[in-house]
This record gives C-alpha cells, structure tokens and sequence, in this order.
C-alpha cells in the first residue's frame, strides 16, 4: 500500500486512464448518499468503512446515517502514507534558479510577534501582554488553538494537522470564521485547499474512498477512488477530479473522471503524464498518451538531492 | 486560491512559491518565490531550517516549521512549531506565530 500510494498522489491529475475502458466505470457514490453529518467530530472510519460495505451491497437506500464508532488509528500507517505523500508534493525541477535576482533572506529580526510558552498542554492561555502559547492537547484545546492560530495569522479560514502522539488519532482542525470543528483521520490521508477538505480511507490494499468536506465538517461529495480537488459551480453543485478504479475485475485500470457530486455522473479526464518510484527510489516517467497510443515512452530520473544555497 | 504543500500559487496565479526538488519537502529548507509568466526569481530564502509546509494565503506566505531536534533531523516525526509569516512579493519576514498546528491550508 505505501509504493502505491507513494506513486498516486491524490493531488496529481496526472494518473494511468485508458481512455478506451472509460465506459465500464460506474459511480460507486451518489448524491444519493449523502452523509449528513452536522456534529462537529466527525470519525471517517465508520463512514468510510461503510461506504465500502454499501459499494458491495448496495441497497439504493436515500439517505444514510452513520454511527459513529471509534476506532484505534493505525498511526504507523497514517505516517507512511503521510510522508510517502508529503514526497508527492515536490515541485517540478526548479535548480535553473536566476541566482543574479535579488535574494531575500528570510530572518527573525524582522517585526516579530513573540509567542511564547507558558503550558505545552494548554489551549491558548494568555500569559503576559502579546504573549500566547498555541498549543494543545484535546480536541476543544486544539479547536481553541485553532481559532487562536487564525487569529493571530488573521484568516477566516484555516487547517490544520493537530499535533499527535504515536497512538493517538490523527485529527485535522479547521476553523470557518468564528467556529471550529475537527476530523479524525483514522485510516487514511487528508488534504484541503481553501474551499474544500479533503479525505482519502484506504480499504485494503487496491481500493479506496475518498469524501470532500466543508470547513465547518459537512461532507458534500463521496465516491470510492481518491479525490484530487474539487470545486464549486456557480450553481452551487461540486464537480471533483477524482482516480477510480472497476474493483470487481482483476487488476483494474485506474481511471481520472470528474465526478458530478450531485448526479454522481462522471466525464473521463485524459492523462498525461504520470511518474512513479522504483525500488531503488528513482522516479519513473511514463507518458501515458503515449503508451494508449502504442508508443510507450519511458525515462529515469535520479532523485534529486537537496542543495543548499549560500 | 490554491494551496499546496510542496508548490503553492498565489490567488492570481502569478506568483509561484517552492522549495527544493527533493524526495521529502521537510529536507528542503530552500524557499524560491518565482513569476509565473516570465520566469523570473522574485526571491529566495535559507531559513533556519527545513519547513514543514507553505502555504500562500492573500499577500502572505506562510511557513511551517518544525520544532528544532538537537540531532538536526527533520524528518519522520517531525512537529511543527512556529508558522513564519513572510510578504509575498518580497520574501521578508513580516510575523512569527509559535504554534505546533501543522497548517494545511489557509483563506
């Protein structure tokens, strides 16, 4: 499971699709289906796992509503997948940097709000004048932590990754104005961009769910593959680009469609390019056009090694 | 706006903030700000030490970094502890927020 997900990252839109299977998928999640979850914990094993049950059986039911269940985070697992992720992020090439612009050093002798510490485990508590601690151990003290966080950064909205112990869940927070709510990530990955969070459940080795969340917990769309992005229309409705796979044949194709989460219809995405890592680390290019097309095209490249610059 | 973790795009698109093409984004403790349609390197910094994420939020970069380990890892296990508030367009450090909330993404 790592390489794999260490190989699909949920933000590329740069995933292996033949476009000639496109036809065989069919929407594992509907609007149908809509979770409707107004507290503000929510635990995305018991949905996600769920969902998973509901793809084999499903029953055509409206709506759901799920129990929530706890559920031990398999924290080693989420950290794998979390640091195998994290190296997905890399940015294209960039060492042809113009060393002749201007450099700006980054320093902390620049106009600096000091916040120091006064408990580790203690949400916010103002010390002296202008001095804060945002740090925190519960769920209500990250929330507060949170807001505190967004405050002094002043956004209106903001995630983040709570702090953790080896056992302990996985929890983003998130704060939309004045409120604060929190996720709990118990086997999986999450994301967010400043619309949407965003939550991948691995089930098993092949298969996958993934949900969109609003700031304030709401899940708005589901689909069992991974989910890149997604946005909302002027309508309101959400489009999301999501990777999915037919898990009911044998070593299924995985395919880029964007999902309707209101219609739960999908239109094909035609790939690109998409890049994996061998056993030796090395990245591999696949032109995926390419390779639909007859050609395949292949090349290796080193990983780079980090450089610093004086 | 557009959040990313390795690579993030102001609001316009015009602005690209990176760090160092590396396997793992926290060994990277490079941080280059670019114009998106001409190419050119807006700036660039060394901080203190590897970040944890960036994340552009209006006019303003934020930058995670993780607590500071006395064998100098910054890897696997690292927490965050304090978010470098840096100006967009110049690469100068504007803010210092202490906080071991590793941000996702900001609006």
């Amino acid at each position: 499971m790592f390489t794999k997900h260490l190989v699909r990252c949920p933000e590329w839109d740069l995933n292996p699709h033949d476009s000639l299977e496109s036809e065989g998928f069919k929407p594992s999640a509907s609007a149908d289906s809509a979770i409707r979850a107004i507290q503000t914990n929510y635990l995305l094993t018991g949905p996600m796992k769920y969902l998973a049950d509901e793809a084999v059986n499903r029953s055509g039911q409206s709506e759901v509503t799920y129990s929530m269940t706890t559920t031990r985070t398999r924290w080693r697992t989420i950290m794998l997948t979390f640091f195998a992720l994290a190296a997905c992020t890399s940015n294209p090439g960039d060492s042809t940097a113009s060393e002749s612009t201007a450099v700006a050093k980054a320093s902390t002798d620049s106009a600096t709000t000091e916040f120091t510490a006064t408990e580790p485990t203690a949400a916010s508590e103002p010390a002296s004048a202008g001095t804060t601690r945002i740090s925190a151990a519960s769920q209500a003290a990250n929330e507060q932590a949170l807001l505190d966080l967004a405050a002094a950064l002043d956004v209106t909205r903001l995630a983040a990754w709570s702090p953790t112990s080896d056992d302990g869940p996985r929890t983003i927070v998130t704060v939309d104005g004045s409120s604060a709510s929190t996720i709990d990530i118990a086997d999986g990955w999450a994301w967010a961009d400043a619309n949407f969070i965003y939550t991948t459940t691995y089930n098993g080795s092949e298969s996958s769910s993934s949900a969109v969340l609003t700031y304030d917990g709401t899940i708005v769309c589901e689909v069992l593959g991974e989910i890149h992005h997604a946005t909302r229309r002027p309508d309101g409705s959400i489009i999301a680009a999501v990777d999915t796979s037919d898990d009911s044949v044998e070593s299924p194709e995985w395919t880029s469609v964007a999902f309707d989460c209101a219609t739960g219809t999908t239109q094909p995405i035609e790939p690109w390019i998409e890049r994996t890592e061998d056993e030796s680390g090395a990245v591999v290019t696949k032109r995926v056009a390419d390779e639909c097309s007859g050609s395949r095209s292949m090349r290796k490249e080193t990983p780079t090694a980090p450089t610093r610059q004086e | 706006m557009t959040t990313r973790v390795g690579a993030t795009f102001s609001d316009n698109g015009s602005i690209v903030v990176y760090g160092d093409a590396a396997p793992m984004i926290h060994v990277s403790a490079s941080v280059r700000a670019r114009d998106t349609t001409s190419g050119d390197l807006l700036w660039q910094a060394e901080l203190e030490r590897p970040f944890l994420s960036l994340t552009i939020v209006g006019s303003r970069l934020l930058v995670d970094l993780p607590a500071e380990r006395a064998d100098g890892q910054y890897l696997n296990g690292s927490v965050a502890e304090l978010v470098q508030v840096v100006d967009l367009e110049t690469g100068e450090t504007l803010n210092e927020v202490m906080s071991d909330l590793l941000i996702i993404a900001a609006g």
